[in-house]
Order: structure tokens, then C-alpha cells, then sequence
């Protein structure tokens, strides 16, 4: 019974091989470019919440400003999930595994950049 | 296709210099984010100055990682037998301090 709940989940030195010393790095920064990418939608969130009047309706600002932040927390959240699952990838010589991060943040990106310009025009 | 890499002595160039500026760049955006979040914010009670509190604390913890990385980064040279990877635990903090952070705005500002 107690199997069930022991922690499965190996050590990263302990899985694979050690990898190429130039590919964990950039793996690393990967890591960390996805980071700012979240603390910049953050920032972009909190600017649209207290700092500027984008369309004219609190309630769209409020919308705005949320989905920034929310976009923000999904891209840092998933980020350890991503640098763990490549750097496991690496040490065992298999294909690096696909992420639909990027794209979804592309779409969501677009998607409020065109509904923003929407909102300013009707402004 | 993925060719896989040799864990050999290949030169990794100025690649260990970028990484350790990648983490500083990193932890001066995140401190600089909660301290924005702190200055804007209007804490209203004991929960919000809990969160002002934390968002601090996160801040000056990313930049002492990303100081300690740094050094670590370009101390060891890649064939000196030393790990080469960032310990899982350090990356785990900061992706949750940012994923915090991030939480923190939303409860703070609405």
C-alpha cells in the first residue's frame, strides 16, 4: 500500500548520461527567457490594471489586465515542467519533447493584441 | 531528428558567460516586477502585507541564486568533473517565486 504513494520520480543526475556541457546551457536559458517572458506579461498586466486607460471601459482594462497576468503565470508555471523534460531528454539521447506553450502564448498574444486594437478604435 | 550530443570536452565558447548573465538579467526583472508590484499595490489588510512581504523576499532571493549561478557557472570549467546542470531545486524556486509573483498581482490589484 505504501508503494503506491512513495515518490517515483528519480533524481535528475541519476537519470541518462551526463549531457553536452553547451546543450544543458541553453537549455538553462531557455529556462529563463520563458521566465521573462512571464514577468513581462506581468508587468504588462499590472500596467493595464493601475497604470494606463487603454479603451476607455474599466471593465475591458480589467479583462485585459487579467488575461496578461494569467497568460504570465501559465508560461512560468510550465516552465520547470519544460526545462526538466528536455534536460531528461538530453540525458537520455531521445527527442526533445514537444511544447505547445509557445504557440499557445502566440495565439493568446495575438489574439488580445487584435481585440485590444478593436477596443481602442471603438474607443 | 535529434543528433545526440557528446558529453565530451567540447569548448562551450562564451556559452557559460551568457547563461550567468541570462540568470542575472532573469533575477533583476523578477525583483524589479515585485518591486513595481509593491510600489503600485495598496495593501488593504494582513494578507496583502503578507504578499508584500513575500514579493520582497522573492525578489532578493532570485537575485542571491542568480548571484550564487553565476559564480557557479563560470567558476567550473565544463571538463573539471563538476555538475554542470543547475540543481533541479533551484529551478523549481524560481519558476514557483515567478508563478507567485504572478498570483500576487492578481490578488493585490482586483
Amino acid at each position: 500500500m505504501t508503494a503506491m504513494f512513495r515518490r517515483t520520480k528519480k533524481r535528475l543526475r541519476d537519470i541518462g548520461t551526463e549531457p553536452d556541457y553547451r546543450f544543458s546551457l541553453a537549455n538553462e536559458r531557455t529556462f529563463l527567457a520563458y521566465l521573462r517572458t512571464a514577468l513581462g506579461l506581468f508587468v504588462a498586466g499590472i500596467a493595464v490594471l493601475e497604470l494606463v486607460d487603454i479603451s476607455g471601459s474599466s471593465a475591458y482594462d480589467t479583462l485585459l489586465g487579467v488575461s496578461l497576468l494569467a497568460l504570465g503565470i501559465l508560461t512560468s508555471a510550465t516552465s520547470y515542467r519544460r526545462w526538466r523534460a528536455a534536460e531528461e531528454a538530453m540525458r537520455r539521447a531521445s527527442p526533445l519533447p514537444y511544447s505547445p506553450v509557445p504557440r499557445l502564448l502566440a495565439a493568446a498574444l495575438t489574439g488580445v493584441t487584435v481585440a485590444t486594437v478593436v477596443a481602442v478604435l471603438l474607443r | 531528428m535529434t543528433s545526440h550530443p557528446s558529453s565530451g570536452g567540447a569548448d562551450p565558447g562564451a556559452q557559460p558567460q551568457r547563461t550567468a548573465l541570462a540568470w542575472l538579467r532573469t533575477a533583476m526583472a523578477l525583483a524589479g516586477g515585485c518591486a513595481l508590484l509593491v510600489r503600485v499595490a495598496e495593501p488593504k489588510g494582513a494578507l496583502d502585507d503578507a504578499l508584500t512581504v513575500l514579493l520582497l523576499l522573492s525578489g532578493l532571493g532570485a537575485v542571491a541564486c542568480a548571484d550564487a549561478r553565476h559564480r557557479q557557472v563560470l567558476r567550473h570549467p565544463p571538463d573539471a568533473g563538476h555538475r554542470r546542470s543547475p540543481p533541479a531545486f533551484l529551478v523549481a524556486g524560481l519558476s514557483a517565486a515567478t508563478t507567485v509573483a504572478g498570483f500576487a498581482a492578481l490578488l493585490l490589484l482586483l
